[in-house]
Parts: structure tokens; sequence; C-alpha cells
């Protein structure tokens, strides 16, 4: 298993997939608070007597809310297409005959993509956020507590570890990474939005960003334990569809 | 080491493999020859377990791979056509991380001494992205070495690389043979199977033309023909004479050197005959030696007669 999460590692570290993620979540963490920091400066030469600080949240708590919309809007896109080959791509180039020739076990695959994608996408949006609290506070005050700022962030990490599982799915049933990254968004967003239209969200991974982004310090239960039955199913699957591929391209 | 019986393949209504038998012996290299889209590959995949067989039996190494749940089971070492690798790791890495699946665990040292064996020494912390084709090859050929099985399949070893190349694959495969492996490796390339193989086996279509030892292969009655050096030089018209003799097939050549073919029994003596009646003075004769290639193109020609 050692051999396989460090040929994963070496794949993020080498084609930049690590470096991908993180300026993904960092840029909006940084950006949001400067937007909402020079917003009114820009507004008030623009449109004097701009009501603004009805409209828009200009505290700690508002830039952190900005940032969680931002990464549910296109953090989930970019993320998506910038794993979206962790697994297609491997079985349209078969770059997987070897490896499985010399006895790597199809679940030990999708185990190592699962642990190392995993750990990154759970950990990096959990600094990502730390660093625009810290960020926002020094903009404006800190008014919110580091506790349901964790939370929040490991919510959204989860919800990530959810898209990640996702992916390799979708790329073991498709083998091409743009359908993959495509299907996965259609599945995020159509999700999202039924449980917005039909008010059912805690039962849905959507119900964990809904909670992260309120940043009370709860967790939705029925959301999470939910969320993490689709992970299994999905690595599940994804591990049987791998077993019953024919490998018969040259 | 494999038992081939009644394979099929079928991919929707096309059939791949038309219920094909083949054998290889311990210890031999066997040649597995067709043209493009024969069934090589295919053939090549299901042996690997990479692949399920439609109907049939194929055992290797003593396992059904319609049984197994995964490649690895065969214990054997593969090198398909174009091996794909990452081409983010270097060559160490590669054998390392190929080495090391499974649960089983390979040294350092025999991972240098495999690189070395194939020709990869100066290449060791090499990104295989920056590989040539044939030093691609030559890693494939390590990594299906990397746990020393003792059978060996190789899907178009040098069919790609450039004379030099080719060259050194048919001596690693010769090595490999000496060191008690047998070998099971396809390709289009005649002249290569007929360097290094015991035993031929040509599919045609998704049939299997013929199977035998190439000795046996080379002695198998194809039409005789006659390679005759002349002294002087000769018109057309004493060549247009020549081929109507009775029982020549063809004649080919140039004022000087000619080939004729002729049927199954034909009368040597009647060519004497010619000679004599036209004063043309021969400075040699001989019936042309078998190749695989005449063998091959026989059982091409026979298929396509048939169909």
């Amino acid at each position: 298993m050692i051999n396989s999460l460090r040929k994963e590692i070496r794949y993020g570290l080498r084609n930049n997939t690590f470096l991908i993620l993180f300026a993904v979540f960092f840029f909006f963490a940084f950006m949001t608070p400067v937007m909402l920091k020079i917003l009114p400066e820009v507004l008030k030469s623009k449109f004097p007597g701009f009501p603004l600080q009805e409209l828009v949240n200009m505290t700690q708590l508002g830039c952190l809310q900005s940032y969680m919309g931002d990464v549910l809007e296109i953090g989930t896109l970019l993320v998506s297409l910038a794993l979206c080959g962790l697994l297609a791509q491997e079985i349209r180039d078969n770059t997987l005959v070897l490896p499985l020739c010399a006895g790597q076990s199809y679940s030990g695959i999708i185990a190592a993509k699962m642990l190392v994608f995993g750990t990154a996408v759970l950990l990096i949006p959990l600094a990502a956020l730390v660093t625009d609290y810290l960020y926002a506070g020094l903009l404006f005050s800190f008014d919110t507590g580091i506790l349901p700022v964790i939370t929040g962030g490991l919510l959204q990490g989860f919800y990530m570890v959810y898209l990640l599982s996702l992916l390799l799915l979708f790329g073991t049933l498709t083998k091409n990474p743009i359908a993959t990254a495509l299907l996965t968004l259609a599945v995020n967003y159509g999700l999202y939005f039924a449980g917005s239209l039909l008010d059912i969200h805690r039962y849905l991974p959507s119900g964990l960003l809904r909670e992260a982004q309120q940043l009370q310090n709860t967790i939705p239960l029925q959301a999470a334990v939910i969320t993490l039955a689709i992970i299994i199913a999905c690595a599940f699957l994804a591990s049987r569809t791998l077993q019953t591929l024919e490998w018969s391209k040259k | 080491m494999i038992t081939v019986k009644n394979l099929t393949k079928n991919f929707n209504s096309f059939s791949a493999l038309k219920g094909i038998n083949l054998r290889v012996k311990k210890g031999e290299i066997y040649g597995f020859i067709g043209q493009n889209g024969a069934g090589k590959t295919t053939t090549m995949n299901i042996l690997a377990g990479l692949s399920r067989p439609t109907k049939g039996s194929c055992l290797v190494n003593g396992k059904d791979v319609t049984k197994i749940k995964h490649p690895s089971e065969l214990h054997i070492g593969y090198l398909p056509e174009a091996p794909r690798f990452y081409p983010w790791l270097t060559a160490f890495e590669t054998l390392e991380y190929l080495g090391n699946s499974g649960g089983r665990r390979v040294a350092a040292a025999r991972i240098k001494e495999l690189l070395d064996w194939v020709g990869l020494s100066e290449a060791v912390r090499r990104r295989v992205g920056g590989f040539s084709r044939g030093m691609k090859q030559r890693l494939g050929i390590a990594a299906a070495l990397i746990h020393d099985p003792e059978l060996l399949i190789f899907d178009e070893p040098a069919s790609a690389l450039d004379p030099e190349g080719r060259n050194d694959v048919l001596n690693l495969i010769k090595k490999l043979k000496n060191m008690g492996k047998t070998i099971f490796f396809s390709s289009h390339i005649l002249s290569d199977v007929e360097r290094v193989c015991d035993t031929v086996g040509i599919i045609i279509a998704g049939k299997m033309a013929a199977e035998k030892p190439l000795p046996e292969m080379l002695k198998e009655d194809i039409l005789p023909s006659y390679d005759i050096t002349l002294q002087k030089p000769i018109d057309s018209g004493i060549l247009d004479k020549l081929s109507q003799i009775q029982g020549v097939s063809k004649v080919t050549g140039n004022e000087l050197n000619l080939s004729v073919m002729t049927d199954a029994f034909f009368d040597t003596s009647l060519l004497f005959k010619f000679f004599v009646d036209n004063k043309l003075a021969v400075n040699s004769f001989a019936r042309r030696q078998n190749r695989l290639e005449d063998v091959y193109l026989q059982e091409v020609n026979t298929n396509d007669k048939q169909s």
C-alpha cells in the first residue's frame, strides 16, 4: 500500500495537481477579504450614497460566507477539472496494464487515490478557510470563533472527498477525463438544486456545504452519514468496474 | 505452459478469434505470426488475463484464465505492444513501483541489475517521459522480468524498432531462453521469428492456419521455385517461351537471373532441355530453400482462395 501511496504522491507533486488545488482554494481565501475591503471604496467614488453596508455583510463572518459560496460555485468546478484524469486518464492511456500484471489490486489502486487525494482535498480547503479567517480578521475584526471555522472547513473538505469519489467512479465508467468532469459536475450541481428545490439538503451531501456556510459549529449528522455511505459505495463500485474492464486496446 | 483450445472472442458482432488452438511447451520460444488485425493482440490480452474469452479454454501456467480474478494470478511477465508507463516516474521508480506490487518486495540491487541487463543503466534516474520507443521497449522487458516469471508473453516486442533496436531485443529474447524462460511472442516481421523461434503458429483472420516446430514448417511442401543464373543475357522472347513450358507457373527476374516457380510435380529435365534447345549456358541452378515467408504467404494465399 505504501508503494501505491508513494506513486500517487509523486503524481500529485510532479504533475502539479497539489499545487493547482492549493492555488484554487487559496486564491479565493485571499481574494474574498480583499474584495470585501476594497469594494466600498470603489463604489463610494462611483456611486456616492450606495447602501452597500445593507446589502453585503462587511465583516469577518461575511468574508467567510462569501468564500464558501465561491468554493461551491467555482471551486467544485476547478477541483473536478483538476482531478478528472486521476483514473479516467489511466484507463484511457492503458497505464494500468503493467501495474495490474505486476500485482496491483483493483481496490488498492482506488484506495491509494482516495487516501492521497482525499487527504489533499480535505486538508487544503480547511487550511484555506483558516487562512481566510485570519486574513479577514486582520482586515476587519475577529468577530467569529475559530472552532466553527475548523468545523466548516472540515465539512467543506469532506464534501470535496465526496466529489473525488464521484470522479473515480465516473472515470471507470466513461474512461474519458472531460466526460468524467462534466458528469460529476452535472450530478454535483443537479443534487444541489434538487436539494434546494425539494428542501432535502439534510439528506444530501450538499447539506454539508450548506451547514459549513452557516459557520455554526454544528455537524449535519444525516448528511454526513449519507455522504460517507456514498463515498464508500462509489469507491467500491469503481473498484468493481475496474475489475470488469476489458484491457483489449493496444 | 500455455494450452489454448477453441478460443473464441467476439466484440459485438465482430469475431476476432474463431476457435483457435495452440500449445506452448516449457522452455521454448513460440513465434505467433499474423497480419495486422489477425487476432494476435486479442489472443495476447486473453493469455495475459486482461481480456476474457467468449468461448473456449485457455490454460496459462496451469491456471484457467476464465477463472482468475486478477491478471497477476497467472504469474507471467507481460509486455504489451506499446508499453505505457507513467512519464513522471524515473526508470528506477517505475520498476520499484511494479516490483513492490502484489505484496512482493524487490530489492534496489535487483532493479539496477535488470536495468543494466536491458541496457538502461545510464537512464536509471531519468524520467520515462523522455525515453525513446526502444528504451521504453527495453524498460517493458525489464518490467516483465521484475518478478522473475517462468513464462513471458511479449506482444510485438521488436516491430516498431529500428534494425539495431530490433537486433538488441531479439538478442535479449535469445538470452532469456538460455536462462530457461518460456517465451510466447507475436510479430509480423517473419525474419525475426525465423531467427529466434523454436515453434511457429500462424494466425489468419482469427483462425490458426498452422502450428509447427520451425524446422518442420520450413520443410513443408510449398510449391517449388528454382533460382537460375545465366552466362549471357537473354531477351524477353526467351522469357515468354520459358513461361509457356508445361508446369511452369511464373517466371520472374532479369536478363541474367531468373526465378522459376513451378507446379508441385514439375519435371526439372524440361527446364534443362529448354536451355539446351535454346543454346543457353547456365552458371548456376538451385532449388530455393524454403523460408518462413514462403510458408506464410502460401498459408495466406490458401486462406484467400478458401474465403
